[in-house]
């Protein structure tokens, strides 16, 4: 009982080279008993320290993200951060005094990152923005992993002209510059919903999760446990939810993450033109963008979103490495 | 062979049939009368409105209007801007050599800095200087173009007041004055394609290096900076000319912003401007050239790796 109990997957010799061999004892896997899935804490322990602090920062983000919107629509406005668009400097309706901060001042304890060229406080902005790329990321990857990953899985498992149709389809739409195509869709149509923005990047990235998923789910359909599936006669639609997509589902999750992190540059490039939602909602990219002008006076307000936006990428980056590592390992010993 | 290229015909009609029928639709499908979109709101004349009409075919079917606006496309006649009336093909040719020039130096550096990068990590593979490198190429993959390019500004033309920010110098100015201010947008568009470039010559050249050729060049006592150089570099060739075909097309997207960050007169740049400006010809001439110039590059890089690599030649 020792070998169940224990990790299945700290017991695959990996032998240089990269491949994994797994000693003989371990395809005995006693019936009945199902390997022990290693919880989330002990995933996280198992990182390196560069991808653990990649989790930290994006769960900050998250929570970030969050508390802005809890801030704006249950609390209006006063749980304790400042108000993203308020003008500190000019008369507030909501004190009747006028504002104590001038214009770009540097980080103070009052104004963790200072104030921008409105001497509105920027931390504070910052916080606010990170709802639309957080929003963003999540709309696109829900998109790209059901759609993408349902359809990827169906046709690598069914094969056949359905298949070759599709595949040949998604060919024609990869093949478009898609930031171009992003900027041709939300100029032509006036889009500038937060949204409808997300889910016009969402859809334009479902051909790349298909691509991800069908390669997979090619690669698991040659596999003893399809085989055997198919030979006991299961429906190929218990099959497809049961035995594929679980095992698809990793490796496309863990490309989510690096595809989630392209999401968020190609917003952030987007709100840099102003094309993306609306101002004054403040995202990272147009506070690059509005600080920019004042590049001379205060480098500071350029720098603090670019890096909260590098490291968010960066990080999940990171992650996604991580898990697509991970996921690999576990695929060679399924 | 022939099969293989016939096969890659095939492929690029159909890509560039669908391509510009999307481009196409986008526009044409567009909620509302287009005479208002491409008007506005401001005073106009009978005259206009039906001069618009006439010249859009908008009274036709959308199928037919789609095969003469194609037919027009395809000998170089992309329509009129409204707003500048300047035919849209002019624009694009005046604007393409600049976009062209980023795109390429952009290239040129990355391949140039990946190279040296790649070949140090998998010939130095788990040691500090392999580690060292890769966590620079992921830092470098993770920083956003437009980000780059603001760095460079300020460190180059605000704190060292070296190069300008702005102020486009076509080559017509002097080969010098055109480098000057082609440098830094290249430089920002380089950087993350080349931690693209050197992460797929390392992980290449790692497979190479076991190869036994490489052992037996290594019996013969040849030098290792000969081996990794000329015989090991070889085989990775290809491999980097298909990721530079397929990174010509995402530089096509980074130069919109990185020409606009720069205030560069280029393709992107104008695509821009059209779009603030609501000129939607001209957008959908950009996008369809953009587009359709995407196509032909990869469609150029497969037929080269066709004839190229014996693998496929042979089959």
């Amino acid at each position: 009982m020792a070998t169940t109990e224990s990790n299945i997957d700290t017991q695959y010799l990996v032998v240089p080279g990269g491949t994994i061999v797994a000693p003989v004892d371990d395809f005995v896997v006693p019936s009945g008993v199902k390997p022990r899935r290693k919880s989330a804490f002990g995933v996280f322990r198992e990182m390196p320290i560069v991808v653990k602090l990649g989790v930290f920062w994006l769960f900050l983000i998250f929570v970030g993200a969050i508390y802005a919107q809890l801030d704006v629509r249950v609390f209006n406005g006063s749980l304790p951060l400042a108000d993203p668009n308020l003008q500190l400097n000019n008369f507030n309706p909501a004190t009747g005094e006028f504002g104590t901060a001038t214009p770009l001042e540097s980080p103070s304890w009052a104004h963790l990152l200072g104030t921008d060229a409105l001497a509105r406080d920027t931390f504070s902005r910052a916080v606010h923005g990170s709802w639309v790329s957080v929003t963003v990321a999540v709309v696109s990857v829900t998109c790209g992993v059901i759609v993408g990953g349902v359809l990827g899985s169906l046709v690598g498992f069914v094969r056949g002209k359905t298949e070759t149709a599709l595949m040949a389809g998604i060919d024609v739409l990869l093949a478009f510059p898609a930031l171009v195509l992003l900027l041709a869709l939300i100029s032509i149509f006036e889009v500038r919903d937060l949204f409808v923005i997300s889910f016009v990047i969402g859809l334009l990235s479902i051909p790349a999760y298909m691509r991800v998923s069908r390669a997979n789910s090619l690669a698991i359909s040659n596999r003893e446990f399809v085989v055997a599936a198919q030979a006991i006669g299961t429906k190929k639609l218990t099959i497809l939810w049961r035995e594929i997509i679980p095992n698809v589902m990793p490796t496309l999750i863990a490309y989510a993450m690096v595809a989630a992190a392209g999401v968020i540059v190609v917003e952030g490039a987007l709100s840099f033109l102003g094309l993306s939602v609306q101002l004054p909602t403040p995202t990272w990219g147009n506070m690059i963008n509005q600080a920019r002008r004042d590049i001379k006076i205060n480098f500071g307000q350029v720098l603090y979103p670019a890096l909260i936006l590098t490291f968010t990428v960066l990080a999940l980056n990171q992650v996604g490495d991580f898990f697509q590592r991970r996921s690999a390992h576990r695929g060679s010993s399924l | 062979m022939l099969k293989t290229i016939a096969f890659i015909f095939l492929r690029l009609i159909a890509t560039l049939l669908a391509i510009t029928f999307l481009t196409f639709a986008m526009v044409a499908l567009l909620p509302g009368d287009p005479v208002d979109t491409i008007l506005g709101t401001g005073p106009r004349t009978d005259e206009q409105v039906s001069s618009i009409r006439g010249d859009l075919n908008l009274d036709d079917p959308f199928l037919i209007r789609y095969v003469s606006w194609l037919g027009d496309a395809v000998t170089g006649d992309l329509g009129d801007s409204y707003i500048t009336d300047q035919p849209v093909a002019e624009t694009i040719s005046q604007r393409v050599p600049v976009t062209a020039q980023l795109a390429i130096m952009a290239i040129l550096i990355a391949v140039a800095a990946a190279i040296p990068i790649g070949v140090l990590g998998a010939y130095k593979q788990s040691k500090w200087q392999d580690s060292t490198s890769s966590g620079a190429v992921q830092v470098a993959l993770s920083i956003p173009n437009f980000i780059v390019g603001i760095f460079l500004i300020w460190l180059f033309a605000v704190q060292w007041n070296l190069l300008p920010a702005s102020n486009w110098n076509r080559i017509s100015d002097g080969i010098g004055a055109n480098l000057q201010s082609a440098i830094m947008p290249s430089l920002a568009l380089a950087l993350g394609t080349a931690a693209v470039f050197s992460r797929l010559v390392r992980s290449d050249m790692i497979g190479t290096l076991q190869e036994n050729y490489i052992l037996s060049a290594r019996a013969k006592g040849l030098s290792d900076r000969y081996i990794l150089f000329r015989h090991a570099l070889r085989p990775s060739s290809l491999s980097l000319m298909t990721i530079v075909g397929i990174s010509f097309g995402a530089l096509l997207g980074g130069t919109v912003v990185i020409e606009t960050l720069f205030a560069i007169p280029g393709l992107g740049f104008s695509l821009i401007n059209a779009i603030n400006g609501r000129d939607i010809i001209l957008i959908q001439g950009i996008t369809v050239f953009i587009a359709v110039m995407f196509i032909l590059i990869n469609t150029v890089v497969d037929l080269l790796y066709a004839v190229l690599d014996p693998r496929i030649r042979r089959s």
